[in-house]
């Protein structure tokens, strides 16, 4: 169990690694356990320290990261540190009740994820500790079998999907707990699987599974291609998808889908999501394969899914080309465009690499380059500043794996002081920051709804590089093409933490800008629709619109 | 709807808000942008004599900036962060905050539940008044863009009251987009900036404790609630305070730790003296990268006073005494 405080190698006699704030420590064990899929430990000291760890708690939270903190303050302190920790845990549990709740918790942590557990003393803190791990392994898989009506909605949706001429499973975190199966049933119902935004990000060991087998084809969230399968579907089974705004890119309201969907998860989202499906079974995912798989022979690949399939596979072979032949134009010229810099950094990385990135136009460039590959992300969240601990915390998690982090400018000094940490730990890292001297990903708000009106997301030009080796880490500037593929590889090369400060121009588009401002703007497109239409006006006369992305969408269609 | 003190108009709930804060006397606002709190920055410019839009480098910072400014000042500056992670981070500087007895109005838009009634289905969705209610004085949530003047006013009424302190106002997201008319009404009697007429200058501890053996004769010594956050903070309380030199006194590691408010100091101008007791060659090379005066000297009294900007002087005294 891999453990983060800030105080030092060791926490209680147990092996650590320290980081240089609270903040900073529970991000790198968000990173890990995203990595790796497996609970860490953030250890937080007195009220201070457990406050600034609860604004970073928010991350693994809104990801359902198995992630437990435990502070040690003082009782006076624990009635605040409960009211904090009750918006971002699932659960509050006393160390001294943690031997008759043990189980609970770890049912809890790794199903329902994030848990706090509160301290007295480090005398407490030394005892507990050490039983953690075996309470951990005490969590239990829910019990039982599909009840009668559920059973019932079972044999309904097997009847869609047998008549269904073009089905998609979408594949949401909640279902990677047993991806063999879920397989397993593509393959023999000739069904795309589609990857939600949670899904996209799971850890690296579960994505070795679809590597082995890629069957019949797998749609990563972020591509035209998971836009035009969503949309086209006439059957949609949601395996362990949330429906929350981020699975749907905030495309809810839209209604873009046609199809029937049958959604299978634990738990009832609130009254208003449930218009979204026609047929809901709320039992874990793996028992209804496990149930269902039985009943699935017969329904075959028929000749309209196979076709189906065909197509997807031919517009994702389009998808990829398109990307790449754009990222080949972009090389002649005399600037680094970040859709170039996305694609190279994801091109030319070590076989093993872990990307990690976070919220803000960065992660959007990357998002669109990467096709089932780790990537360690706050989905949820979209929080910013979060990168530079988040590889400290994959690293631990995936000592063997290279891991490679991309950031925007606008993030940079949130947690910049961890570049230490990197020194002095002399891990092999790649940190690109993408700087463009902006708040990119607000500045397209202020693009596409207030006429290009940009206040208060302007950031001085600044040498990310210069300030990477007063941290004691390899810091390279890239201005152009030559030298951006030259830093890639220097960082390839490299067995220090290294830095590249990549220049990039200002209010590049990426090419998920769109469904990005549609979902930031979700629920007031109507009060922002006039200045959408007048900004669109001034971008054309100004030659600001984003042709590129226009291009993409046009050859997509073709 | 009637906003005392405005002239008749049409306007969204953003530019409401800004005209608000300020009939009411907050003079500025610390906040990093977000795209639900762009109707706020875009009506910022709109508003003459209007609050200042002062945007730091992460929303921790901006909480305890805005800590130093209404400590200084004996009334609050706002912080305006995006929903979510960006509220958040503030939780340590409001923390701050209410143990040094500051002022501080906290303003964030958030997700109304019209279409999901659990915040885990909300994209950045965070329960506000729970993550924040023991760290603020008072929480206040507007629905309607008609309770909006009021709430703020009364918000800023409960900073005010002693022991006074943070607290916390959401503003329902559609609001802010909304636009409709509003129009003039009989003007309140202005709250006013607090300002007491001090003398001298002004130094900051990073302890967290007050006053340290740094004293100086004729000033003030302000600190943070909380430790380790001095340099955000003073350049609060040089903003609250422009006509008094503040001297800011910081340890080892200070500098390295708060580099994003070099940056910011420097971008806006603030004329903020920074006294490293540190002694390590790594300032030198800070100040020559932000372009920051430097000096070292053997005293720590009238280093800089002269000098406008924001300096860091590096003293070898190692002993304060």
């Amino acid at each position: 169990m891999n453990i983060f405080s800030t105080k030092g190698a060791a926490v209680a006699g147990i092996p650590s690694l320290s980081l240089h704030s609270p903040q900073a420590a529970v991000y790198a064990a968000t990173g890990c356990s995203m990595a790796t899929g497996a609970p860490s430990l953030c250890v937080t000291f007195g009220i201070d320290e457990a406050l600034q760890a609860a604004s970073a708690a928010l991350t693994p939270w809104g990801d359902k990261v198995p992630v437990a903190f435990v502070t040690v303050a003082e009782q006076k302190y624990h009635r605040m540190i409960r009211g904090c920790y009750s918006a971002v845990t699932r659960g509050i549990f006393d160390a001294r009740d943690i031997d008759s709740e043990g189980g609970k918790a770890a049912t809890v942590l790794r199903y329902s994820r994030p848990i706090q557990i509160i301290v007295p003393g480090m005398a407490e803190l030394e005892g507990l500790l050490p039983r953690l791990p075996a309470q951990w392994s005490s969590g239990r898989d829910p019990e039982g079998t599909l009840d009668t009506e559920q059973a019932a909605d079972m044999e309904k949706a097997l009847g869609l999907m047998k008549t269904s001429g073009r089905p998609v499973i979408l594949l949401g975190l909640g279902g990677t707990e047993d991806i063999p199966a879920v397989l397993s049933l593509a393959e023999k119902i000739c069904s795309p699987v589609l990857l939600t935004s949670g899904a996209t990000t799971m850890p690296a060991h579960l994505l070795k599974l679809i590597e082995a087998r890629p069957v019949p084809l797998i749609i990563p969230a972020g591509s035209l291609v998971w836009t035009r399968a969503f949309s086209s579907a006439d059957v949609i089974l949601a395996l362990g998808s949330g429906f929350s705004e981020v699975d749907w890119f905030g495309l809810q309201g839209l209604k873009i889908h046609r199809a029937r969907v049958i959604r299978v998860a634990v738990g009832s989202p609130g009254p208003p999501l449930r218009k979204l499906w026609d047929i809901s079974i709320d039992t874990p995912v793996r028992r209804f394969l496990a149930q269902a798989s039985g009943r699935i022979e017969g329904l075959g690949p028929g000749q309209e899914r196979a076709e189906w399939v065909a197509r997807l596979r031919r517009a994702c072979d389009k998808w990829k080309n398109i990307l790449r032949e754009d990222s080949e134009k972009y090389r002649s010229l005399p600037h680094i465009e970040p859709g170039l810099a996305a694609h190279e950094i994801v091109a030319r990385s070590p076989e093993n690499t872990i990307f990690v990135s976070e919220g803000g136009a960065c992660g959007m460039w990357l998002w669109t380059q990467l096709w089932l590959k780790p990537l360690v992300f706050p989905v949820q969240m979209g929080t910013i500043g979060v990168t530079i601990p988040m590889t400290i915390g994959a690293h631990a998690g995936s000592p063997g794996a290279r891991v490679w982090g991309i950031l925007g400018d606008g993030a940079f000094y949130y947690n910049a002081r961890e570049l230490a940490t990197l020194s002095g730990l002399s891990l092999p890292v790649g940190i690109f920051v993408f700087n463009d001297s902006s708040w990119g990903a607000i500045r397209l708000g202020q693009t596409f709804v207030y006429k290009g009106r940009y206040i208060g997301t302007d950031i001085p030009n600044t040498d990310y590089a210069r300030i990477a080796r007063w941290y004691g880490c390899e810091g390279i500037t890239a201005r152009n093409p030559g030298e951006l593929l030259q830093a890639v590889e220097r960082v390839k090369a490299s067995s220090r933490p290294t830095v590249v400060d990549v220049k990039i121009p200002r209010d590049s588009i990426p090419y998920a800008g769109a469904s990005f401002v549609l979902a930031e703007f979700d629920g007031v497109q109507r009060h922002v629709l006039p200045n959408l239409v007048a900004s669109g006006v001034k971008n054309a006369f100004l030659g600001r619109t984003p042709l590129h992305i226009v291009r993409l969408i046009v050859r997509m269609m073709r | 709807m009637t906003i005392p003190g405005l002239n008749a108009g049409w306007g969204c709930g953003g530019e409401i808000l800004v005209r608000t804060l300020s009939c009411l006397g907050i003079r500025h606002i610390f906040s990093i942008s977000g795209s639900q709190v762009l109707p706020v920055y875009d009506s910022i410019p709109r508003v003459k004599g209007g609050p200042r839009l002062v945007v730091p480098r992460s929303e921790t910072h901006a909480a305890f900036m805005a800590e130093g400014f209404g400590q200084a000042a004996g009334f609050p500056a706002a912080v305006m962060s995006t929903l979510g992670p960006g509220v958040a981070n503030e939780c340590v500087g409001l923390y701050s905050a209410s143990l040094s007895r500051s002022p501080l109005l906290s303003i964030a838009p958030y997700q109304p539940p019209y279409k999901y009634n659990r915040i885990e289905e909300v994209f950045q969705g965070l329960d506000h008044p729970a993550f924040l209610g023991p760290v603020c004085k008072k929480t206040f949530l507007v629905n309607d863009r008609r309770e909006l003047p009021s709430t703020i006013r009364e918000a800023l009424d409960a900073a005010l009251e002693k022991p006074q302190g943070p607290v916390h106002v959401d503003i329902s997201f559609p609001l802010l987009f909304k636009r409709s008319f509003f129009r003039a009404g009989r003007r309140p009697s202005r709250v006013g900036d607090g300002r007491e007429a001090r003398q001298g200058p002004i130094v900051v501890t990073e302890t967290g404790k007050g006053p340290t053996h740094h004293e100086m004769k004729t000033g003030d010594v302000l600190s943070p609630g909380v430790r380790g956050f001095g340099i955000p903070f003073s350049l609060g309380v040089v903003l609250a305070l422009q006509d008094r030199p503040v001297f800011v006194l910081t340890g080892a590691g200070s500098l390295m730790r708060h580099l994003d408010s070099l940056a910011v100091g420097v971008t806006h101008g603030i004329p903020l003296k920074i006294l490293s007791l540190d002694g390590t060659d790594s300032a030198e090379d800070i100040a020559d990268f932000y372009r920051i005066p430097y000096e070292r000297a053997e005293e720590i009294p009238g280093a800089g006073m002269d000098d406008k900007g924001l300096h860091i002087v590096l003293s070898s005294d190692a002993d304060p005494g």
